[in-house]
């Protein structure tokens, strides 16, 4: 017997309670996984989208915030653009959220330059691409052709025009996986948005430096007012939605802190002023404050604990749960990691320290005699 | 904790009494209550004290003064001639020098029969086998050998307050202190247990302070304290 199994034992007198405390601490700290897994998952999603794309470089608005930048026409600022030293290639891309049919939920739609490199990384695994920029067809993510159950010959519906599925492809990128793929000039005759595009991308050549990357920054920013050109990392973190998205995930993480040690703090009192009499005996039998307070710090660090680890699986199972559900499939990619699970844990652990002192000082503070007489 | 003698008085026969008590007061409320008033009382290394007098007289108020769990409003306390007062850390002085027993047992519910007897010493410098054997050869000694793993509620009331009796003796501690250690028993478990509570003492050579309503107890103490309105009387020779 040791003070950690004295405190184990104890929690496990009282199992409602103890798993009242631990179910109310788990639950703080699932909504803090969840939701932290999604935000940076969503995050993720588009920067890896952009990555396998091969992209080094997108030129879009200055003051755009979202992740499909507001349109503008790129045909003049793509010729230049191409000029720079270094450039590869530049390709237009128009994106929409739509919803095809009725009952279909929102899907991504992307336009995407005819005969660009951004094709390349694509994975055709049925049918064929199309054939020409206006031919009036789309290519479907395994994904999107899974939940719009449609196969090679359907026919799907977007914004009034009519296209044919002639293809499925697969990409390393969810969110691709889980988009209807059309042409640049298709997209824009759909969206009535004739010659823009949402971004252009810009591919360097496989003797470009960090430096010459700089360099096209530097030219966009001093000869394009109004235009960026920036890093597909720089283009998600300015993203309104991953903005909101992880702000949401900072203030639950504030309130299940804040609500969990609050729990571990009321558990506790309860727990000693039931134990007064105990924590006398105790005294009596020689027991010196500094351990009982030990005791019962244990205890609320063990909740805090058990309610973390439960927390952590709980959270990560509502974040595969969420990224499965008919509007989120295909868009998020929820990330896990260690570490962040191991910080969550240790916030759980410290939160439980911290509830745990002021009810472990009191405990330790008690006259033995009084306490003894407590009933 | 080595107890340096300091201003102690010698008994008659020239020993340094273990408890040398001087006019102790322990008063609540502002004074308006007193429950110890101004007790002075001499106990001898090994004697057996019996404190009774009726509810209310302050006797388990003496006690708890006696183990170190209230501080007296006034008055002192010596330990083999240290005075109470000066003891820095009560705690380790209690956990080195005075078991409790009491009436309604306090075992901790949570833990088996052998882990209560080892509470006192759980986080000394004892090696957990020394812990462990020496509780199990106390609860043996109590006639409960079989009884080693089994939690307080399943136990019988007397098994219990033996239980109790063999966590007060696991710190060879020199003063036992029982609260109407009998007071929940049956006659049978009564007798039982003041026969272990007895014999242990004697065997161990430890002093015993009991607070007891039971006459047939106090016959058999070596001297009956009694008290009255927080004051106390010496009776003489119990048995």
């Amino acid at each position: 017997m040791n003070l950690l199994s004295l405190a184990l034992g104890n929690l496990r007198h009282r199992p409602a309670r103890s798993s009242l405390t631990v179910s109310a601490i788990a639950l703080g700290i699932a909504a803090v996984v969840a939701l932290t897994t999604i935000a940076w998952g969503f995050e993720a999603s588009w920067q890896k989208a952009n990555d396998a794309r091969g992209t080094d470089l997108i030129v879009t608005r200055t003051g755009s915030q979202n992740a499909m930048p507001s349109p503008f026409v790129g045909a003049a600022l793509l010729d230049q653009l191409a000029h720079y030293p270094h450039v590869q290639e530049v390709a237009g891309l128009l994106s929409e959220m739509l919803s095809i049919g009725e009952q279909s939920p929102p899907i991504f739609v992307f336009g995407w330059a005819y005969g660009s490199y951004l094709w390349d990384h694509l994975k055709l695994l049925q049918g064929r691409w199309p054939a020409d920029r206006n031919e009036p067809v789309a290519v479907l993510g395994v994904l999107a052709a899974e939940m719009l159950h449609k196969s090679i010959g359907d026919r799907i519906e977007l914004e009034g025009q009519t296209l044919q599925v002639i293809g499925i492809f697969q990409s390393s990128a969810l969110v691709e996986n889980g988009a209807v793929l059309i042409t640049l000039d298709r997209a824009q005759s759909i969206t009535d948005k004739p010659n823009k595009v949402n971004v252009l991308n810009i591919k360097m050549d496989k003797t470009a430096t960090e430096a010459d990357a700089s360099f096209v920054k530097e030219q966009v920013s001093k000869t394009l007012p109004g235009f960026a050109a920036i890093t597909s990392g720089e283009l998600v973190s300015r993203n309104t939605v991953v903005k909101i998205a992880k702000a949401m995930s900072h203030v639950t993480i504030l309130i299940a802190t804040l609500v969990g040690a609050l729990v571990v703090f009321n558990t506790m009192l309860m727990s000693i002023n039931e134990r007064t009499r105990e924590i006398g005996v105790l005294q009596a039998l020689g027991w010196p404050r500094s351990r009982i307070m030990y005791m019962i710090i244990c205890e609320s660090a063990m909740l805090a604990l058990l309610g973390g680890l439960i927390g952590i699986a709980v959270g990560i199972l509502l974040a595969i749960g969420l990224e499965h559900t008919e509007l989120m499939r295909g868009k998020i990619d929820a990330i896990f990691s260690i570490p962040f699970c191991l910080a969550v844990l240790g916030l759980s652990v410290f939160l439980g320290v911290g509830g745990g002192i002021y009810p472990a000082r009191m405990a330790a503070r008690l006259s033995p005699a009084q306490a003894l007489r407590h009933e | 904790m080595k107890l340096v003698p300091q201003s102690a008085q010698p008994s008659p026969d020239g020993a340094t009494p273990i408890l040398d008590i001087r006019n102790v007061s322990l008063h609540f409320d502002e004074g308006r209550a007193k429950a110890v008033n101004g007790v002075d009382l001499r106990i001898a290394e090994g004697e057996f004290v019996a404190i009774d007098g009726p509810s209310g007289s302050g006797k388990s108020s003496l006690l708890n003064l006696i183990g170190a769990l209230d501080v007296p409003t006034c008055g002192e306390i010596y330990f083999r001639g240290q005075p109470y007062s000066g003891i820095a850390d009560m705690a380790l002085f209690r956990s080195r020098h005075i078991g409790f027993v009491f009436q309604t047992f306090n075992l901790i519910p949570t833990l088996s029969a052998l882990e209560n007897v080892m509470i006192p010493v759980l986080g000394h410098s004892w090696s957990a086998a020394r812990q462990r054997s020496k509780a199990a050869s106390l609860l043996s000694g109590m006639g409960l050998a079989d009884r080693l793993h089994c939690f307080p509620a399943t136990l019988s009331g007397g098994e219990r307050q033996r239980v109790a009796i063999a966590r007060s003796m696991i710190n060879d501690p020199g003063l036992i202190l029982a609260d109407e250690p009998t007071g929940s028993l049956d006659s049978v478990n009564a007798q039982q247990v003041l026969e272990l509570l007895i014999g242990s003492r004697e065997e161990r050579q430890i002093t015993l302070v009991m607070v007891t309503h039971d006459r047939s107890i106090s016959a058999r103490a070596d001297r009956v304290i009694h008290m009255h309105d927080g004051r106390n009387e010496s009776l003489g020779e119990g048995g």
